[in-house]
């Protein structure tokens, strides 16, 4: 049986098999804990608590698809400082739609900057993005005057807040289309070609006319601009931008889900769907601790120990698959 | 930038250039130079409070307490590999060390304790990545959420405030005027660590795996081994460090050491160390400890706002590597190896 | 321990949604939503009040969850511990808003950003579920409850004139703060700052923000130490900054010369109290506010009126109702001292 799932699906099995077993278990877990947990209802709220990571994930994602060791650090920067600016010009009576797209401008010159410093001088990208993840940060602190904003309107909170027919905008308006955007970037289009050739193999993309450095330089700014997203949907969640908000730990998150979701930490191999069932593990998971009034610190211990199951896993079904091969 | 000022002004952009590259090739050279510059005129600047006693004291126990895990990092980095479990293990191993002196465990074996935890924790990660053959990123990723859920849960909500007055004493109060016996200790730990990685066979196998795994392997190096020791050693030098931790704020909870993870990490990357692996030192690291002190010294003693804190350090962190490791790392992909 | 809670919890969560969700579970909570607090008013028992602190794992907020469980096990009824494990204002608002659909009785928070949980608030209100604040309250319009550990001006005043009395009332002095975004915090340091006008010699010079986080604290107090060297005292305003700022005065070899006050507990404050670094720090008993605040809310989870002033049973003493501010008080606050840090809380 597993052997002919192996001869048919091999592929998918290897990439999946592991991610969709964790995800069974952890919603027979959640079901235990807190029975229904994946009620439609509990459904729509858990969604929103995922939103927002799974769209800093898809940035991450294509920033580690380019190859070279590279990570985006400063999302945990961008995702408070964004709304952060946005609140700040709404508290002026800037227009809304005028602030959103100033505080998305944030990200995509925020991204700009990371890809500059990472493609253009050829630095490191842990320690570029470690170095503006400060700086942002910091800015935000500095911007906000380390306090919370709440100068939005009553109508910036639609995007966070509202639904249609028991399903939340930002699942239906935001997420959906953007998943759908970065599957035709990162699967289907000839950027997909170039990241992941440049991902694999620099030398051959350069050899085979690709441009490595702007097609690395695109993923950041793609990046900066997810994070800013994420951020004002956060914010319009909960009608505050915190700038002490994001840092360090959200950015581990969105790393835990992208190597979780399969994406290969040395480029090139990594799937949308991976992510986006990755990205429901840890929604699932942390949704069904919180309503069995599970201490929250339990979830952070059970995803790493998913974290290391997943990986063993998935090296177990490839040497698995690779034995079969042998033996037929 | 002040290297630049220094060039007389007639000088053609090509000498300038030239300057730059020769300051690049001594990076740590240059690194020492500038911080050596920056502590005169910190000195001169701030009407003494810089050098009272108490305050450098402080600087130097900050110091002895990031000096251990950089110097474990570093090694870590050189084999291409990083830690980032480092401030997880801290709240774990405190919160090992706290309840042993809760229950009245003697004071040296809870020392041997604290030092034995954190290298069982390195120890774990070895495991993961030499054994499972888990990227070192996740795996350490993967432990840090599961130490501090343990540190969590062994707390269970309370602060232990047991802790002898007398590791304070050790730790942080007594010393040479204001040089603590912490920092000198580790500081001859980092000595030791130094002539390792120079002049010991293990610790160029270190510098090898870092260059090309592949190769190492091939020609029969102990490439294992290598791995294993850098993890426990960074575990180690995590547990020497909570213990002078512990030491400073006598207090045990879930939230010590958890900051500690990034100014490790900026002072090993702004010492030179590439994060590629095998190029970098633990003097650049040593050097890298305290730029990060001095930054975090100055915001306040120069009583800027608070928040610009992390914006310094960012931009001193971009600027460092910009003008340290630009050319370098430009060369290398010129010749492909990145 | 935790463990047989949190499975029994779950046992009753299952128990309660199973019986409110026999198809869509959000028809059934909005058609048992109203009901629910209308049938159970009279039972006290089947009520599940619960409270989403800053954090969990700190002493202080541990404290306020056995006064609750004390008060839940006097009064009857489930008291629902759940929050965030640093101080998140998102951890914090996934943590109400998971409550809000389990449908328990009633949810508050200490609150880490006062507006963030308003949107769910809103939500709550809709579904019939009392909303309520304590020790860090929220800026919600429809807030139905707030219980208050002391008032901000009391809390404020007292650290400002123990410290001005420490150092005779001259020299310069710091502010050492958790995070710049804590309600409560920002309140007590503007009260304050206002204080301070009443003493034209005492000077502040600065004010920082370490986190909760001792250590950290630590680090702070002492570049403060160093950057101004006339300082003569400083005043932590969270529960873990204290205790970070006394052990800097320790090291720096200043105890005696440097005043270190501020609201902390005598739990984690004890060792410096008695060894002299600390002379006296601002509190109140927050077990006694975790035992109150359940009580309050369980008034109005049965449309008791609060009278102006309230006895508690369990609790010495009356306690005074705002009805403008819907504001509990607990009391003034408490100055602790060698005399009385054998408190246990």
């Amino acid at each position: 049986m597993t052997a002919w799932l192996f001869r048919r699906h091999g592929d998918a099995v290897a990439r999946y098999g592991v991610l969709v077993a964790i995800l069974v278990v952890v919603i027979v877990l959640g079901e235990a804990l807190a029975p229904a947990t994946l009620a439609p209802s509990n459904l729509a709220t858990m969604t929103t608590f995922g939103v927002p990571l799974g769209l800093m994930a898809f940035g991450e994602a294509l920033v580690i698809l380019g190859g070279g060791g590279a990570i985006d650090l400063s999302i945990g920067g961008l995702y408070p400082l964004a709304p952060v600016i946005a609140a700040l010009l709404m508290g002026h009576h800037v227009a809304e739609w005028l602030a959103v797209v100033a505080a998305l401008g944030v990200g995509v010159a925020g991204g700009i900057v990371n890809g500059l410093i990472v493609v253009g001088l050829g630095i490191p990208a842990i320690i570029v993005t470690l170095g503006t993840l400060y700086g942002y940060s910091g800015l935000a602190e500095v911007i906000a005057n380390g306090v919370n904003l709440t100068s939005f309107p009553a109508s910036f909170g639609e995007i966070g807040q509202g639904t249609v027919g028991g399903i939340p905008d930002q699942l239906l308006f935001i997420y959906l289309p953007i998943t759908v955007v970065v599957w035709y970037i990162a699967s289907r289009s000839l950027y997909a070609y170039r990241i992941r050739l440049t991902g694999t193999n620099p030398v051959a993309a350069y050899l085979s006319g690709v441009n490595v450095r702007s097609t690395r330089f695109k993923a950041y700014v793609i990046s900066g601009l997810l994070a800013a997203l994420a951020g004002l949907v956060e914010s319009s969640l909960i009608m505050t931008a915190s700038p002490t908000a994001g840092g360090v730990f959200t950015v581990f998150v969105v790393v835990t889900i992208v190597v979780l979701g399969g994406v290969d930490l040395f480029g090139g191999e990594g799937t949308v769907l991976g992510i986006v069932l990755a990205t429901a593990v840890l929604m699932v998971l942390g949704y069904s601790f919180d309503l069995a009034n599970a201490n929250s610190i339990l979830e952070t211990g059970l995803t790493g120990v998913l974290l290391i199951v997943a990986m063993l896993g998935r090296l177990g079904l490839v040497r698995f698959r690779t034995r079969l091969r042998m033996s037929t | 930038m002040s290297v630049v000022t220094i060039v007389p002004s007639h000088t053609g952009l090509a000498e300038i250039g030239a300057l730059l590259r020769r300051l690049q090739r001594n990076y740590v050279a240059t690194l020492g130079t500038v911080e050596v510059i920056v502590v005169v005129v910190m000195a001169l600047t701030t009407h003494g409070s810089f050098l009272r006693t108490s305050s450098l004291r402080t600087s130097f126990v900050d110091m002895a307490v990031n000096l251990g895990p950089a110097v474990g990092l570093t090694m870590v980095i050189l084999t291409g590999g990083i830690d980032v479990s480092v401030a997880s293990v801290v709240a774990v191993d405190a919160s090992l060390v706290g309840l042993a002196f809760e229950h009245g465990v003697p004071f040296v074996l809870v020392l041997l304790l604290g030092l034995l935890g954190g290298a069982l924790a390195g120890a774990m990660n070895a495991l993961l990545i030499v054994g499972g053959k888990i990227p070192p990123i996740v795996a350490t990723l993967a432990t840090s959420s599961i130490w501090l859920a343990v540190s969590f849960w062994v707390l269970g909500g309370n602060w232990i405030t047991a802790i002898p007055s007398s590791l304070s004493t050790i730790t942080s109060i007594s010393g040479l005027g204001p040089l603590p016996w912490s920092l000198m200790f580790v500081l001859a730990v980092t000595a030791s660590a130094a002539y390792f990685m120079r002049q010991r066979p293990l610790g160029r196998v270190i510098y090898a795996v870092g260059n090309n795994q592949e190769a190492a392997k091939t020609s029969g190096l102990p490439v294992g081994r290598a791995k294993v020791m850098v993890y426990v050693t960074i575990g180690l030098l995590t547990g020497m460090a909570t213990l002078l931790l512990v030491g400073q704020s006598p207090v045990v909870s879930p939230e010590t050491g958890s900051n500690i993870f990034l100014p490790i990490l900026a002072a090993v990357v702004v010492g030179g160390t590439s994060i590629t692996g095998g190029r970098g030192s633990i003097l650049g690291s040593l050097l890298g400890v305290v730029l990060v002190e001095l930054v975090n010294d100055a915001v306040i003693l120069y009583h800027v706002n608070p928040f610009w804190d992390d914006v310094v350090l960012g931009v001193i962190i971009v600027v460092a590597v910009v003008i340290g490791l630009g050319s370098r790392y430009t060369a290398a992909i010129g010749e492909g190896k990145l | 321990m935790r463990r047989a809670r949190w499975i029994a919890t779950a046992a009753g969560a299952a128990t309660l949604i199973m019986a409110m969700a026999p198809g869509s579970a959000q028809a059934a909570t909005r058609k048992a939503g109203p009901a629910h607090s209308g049938h159970h008013a009279k039972v006290s028992s089947a009520y599940r009040i619960a409270f989403v602190p800053k954090l969990i794992g700190i002493p202080y907020f541990t404290s306020m969850e056995k006064g609750a469980e004390a008060a839940a096990k006097r009064f009857g009824g489930k008291f629902i511990y759940e929050g965030p494990t640093t101080a998140s204002v998102e951890g914090q608002d996934e943590d109400v808003a998971t409550l809000i659909k389990e449908h328990v009785s009633a949810v508050g928070v200490s609150a880490n950003a006062a507006s963030s949980v308003c949107p769910d608030y809103a939500n709550a209100i809709k579904a019939g579920i009392v909303v309520y604040a304590s020790d860090s309250n929220v800026s919600c319009k429809d807030n139905e409850l707030w219980v208050e550990q002391a008032t901000n001006q009391g809390i404020g005043n007292l650290a400002v004139d123990t410290l001005a009395k420490e150092i005779k009332g001259s020299g310069d002095i710091a502010i050492v703060s958790a995070g710049s975004t804590a309600t409560n915090l920002d309140s007590w340091i503007a009260v304050m700052k206002k204080r301070l006008k009443r003493y034209p010699r005492l000077h502040l010079v600065s004010v920082q923000y370490a986190g909760e986080n001792i250590s950290q604290s630590e680090t702070v107090g002492a570049r403060l130490i160093a950057a101004y060297p006339k300082l003569k005292g400083m005043i932590g305003v969270a529960s873990t900054n204290v205790p970070g700022l006394a052990e800097a005065v320790k090291a720096a070899g200043d105890a005696g010369k440097i005043a270190v006050t501020g609201e902390t507990d005598p739990n984690t404050i004890r060792p410096w109290i008695e060894d002299g670094v600390v002379k006296a720090v601002v509190l109140w008993n927050p077990t006694s506010l975790g035992y109150l605040m359940y009580w309050g809310v369980l008034q109005v989870l049965e449309h008791h009126p609060f009278k102006a002033e309230n006895a508690v049973p369990g609790l010495p003493g009356k306690y005074e109702y705002f009805p403008a501010s819907k504001t509990l008080l607990l009391g003034p606050p408490l100055l602790i001292t060698k005399a009385n840090v054998n408190l246990n809380f």
